[in-house]
């Protein structure tokens, strides 16, 4: 009698289709029936020892929870008007959002609204580029600096970089870009932390430092600012465009 | 993760539309659920409390990025095996070095011969704590990919398909994953769990 393998018994333990022949197999023999048992075995002691959590557990996620969550996203926001770095995209804030998006992720030649010509709508979104990769820079320092302060209160800049971190998150969300809104959720989750840094004592601040170095927060906004960097030093070879 | 579709709906859609108290019981019904994932996939409380709370405020802000096709849950577990794999890439993975199974006094066993007696032992904890720890190591031992497949499929029990969809591979990289992943394991943990042909 021909035995099936180990992987193809495998697949036959699995609830999925395409293993027809080898579950009649085993119904029929005992050795691979032992087999079974054997590889169950170990399937199961690889799943024990997952520490107990307590009735009350979503409440203490919650807890921890509440204080980091941002706004939700509504659908089709208005852009907010007291941030000075966003009036000047005022005029194009719905295009704005699109372009963020199509931006960050190279998506270049991602559909534009029409009425807007392809020089004008280029520049602004060099415009809007520059002004995210400072953003992203500006947090960058800020970050590295916080890090390694083992004191000291809320570093300046954080509320303002917090407000606008909320605008080209909800800019990429819109734009359905989730790798970028990830980021930048990322970021604005730990900008909120060090805000609130004050309240915190030397330990708990040694505690907030250690977990944003496990989430690896600066990696990702270094990556993602040197994706903003490369798209600005690119090119537009979409269009000719004429200088004016 | 508890099938709780239904009861989810109510909360879901006032959720969505920025109700944060309807979303705290959707947190509450699922972290349990969320965080015994997120172990068993890193194997580490405190990664996985990290976990818990970024699957749950990534799971906010994509609220409306939410299709009714699959459970709230199945959708959670989505997010969450995909923050846990992404904190597995960044870790540096220790290589595996089994040495011979011993007894307390460092002499050398064979692991059958302890497994059978079936009355709890001093021989038989000792068996049972280096049987931890060496699954442990070979876990740890695992490529990302390996282990978060091989977590999905045989501890969560998902289908493949959800498991592709989730770590971002085809059907065929996940499965042969979880084949490895078997593979390794069983490798690390015999001859206490012989291989048979
Ligand atoms: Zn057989």
């Amino acid at each position: 009698m021909n035995h099936p393998n180990d992987d193809a018994l495998l697949v036959a333990m699995w609830d999925e289709p395409g293993a027809d022949a080898e579950r009649a197999h085993l119904a029929g023999c005992a050795t691979c029936r032992e087999r079974v048992a054997a590889l169950r075995a170990v399937l199961d002691a690889a799943g024990e020892d997952v520490p107990e959590r307590g009735p009350d557990y979503g409440a203490q996620v919650w807890a921890r929870l509440a204080p980091q969550l941002p706004a939700r996203p509504v659908p089709v926001p208005a852009p907010p008007r007291r941030l000075v770095s966003f009036h000047r995209f005022a005029s194009f804030g719905a295009l704005a959002a699109s372009l963020l998006a199509a931006f960050l992720i190279g998506r270049h030649t991602a559909p534009l609204p029409p009425p807007v010509p392809v020089v004008e709508t280029q520049v602004r979104e060099r415009v809007l580029l520059v002004a995210v990769g400072d953003h992203l820079e500006r947090s960058r320092v800020l970050l590295v600096e916080w890090m390694n302060e083992a004191e000291g209160g809320a570093p300046h800049g954080a509320e303002e970089l917090l407000r606008t971190n909320r605008l080209y998150r909800a800019s990429a969300e819109r734009g359905g870009d989730a790798d970028v809104a990830d980021v930048l959720l990322e970021l604005e989750r730990t900008l909120l932390e060090i805000a609130r840094a004050p309240e915190f004592g030397p330990a708990e601040r040694a505690e907030l430092q250690a977990r944003i170095e496990r989430r690896g927060t600066l990696f990702k906004v270094r990556v993602l600012g040197e994706q903003v960097r490369q798209r600005q030093a690119r090119p537009a070879v979409e269009a000719p465009v004429q200088e004016s | 993760m508890e099938r709780m579709e239904g009861p989810d709906d109510a909360e879901l859609s006032r959720a969505r539309a920025g109700d944060a108290e309807a979303f705290r019981r959707l947190v509450e019904r699922h972290a349990r659920g969320v965080f015994r994932l997120a172990f068993r996939m890193l194997g580490n409380e405190q990664d996985a409390e990290d976990v818990v709370q970024e699957t749950f405020l990534k799971a906010w802000s994509r609220l409306h990025q939410f299709e009714a096709r699959s459970s709230f849950g199945a959708w959670l577990r989505r997010i969450a095996a995909n923050c846990a794999y992404d904190t597995l890439r960044r870790r540096k993975r220790t290589p595996l070095a089994a040495g011979p199974w011993t007894d307390d006094e460092g002499g050398e066993i064979d692991p059958l011969q302890e497994l059978p007696s079936p009355t709890p032992s001093a021989d038989r904890e000792l068996w049972g704590a280096q049987l931890r720890a060496r699954l442990g190591a070979a876990l740890h031992a695992l490529s990302p990919l390996e282990r978060a497949a091989f977590t999905l499929r045989h501890l969560e029990e998902r289908p493949i398909a959800e498991i592709a969809r989730a770590l971002g591979c085809d059907d065929n990289n996940a499965k042969q994953s979880v084949f490895r992943a078997v593979r390794k394991l069983r490798r690390a943990l015999s001859p206490a769990f012989p291989v048979t042909p």
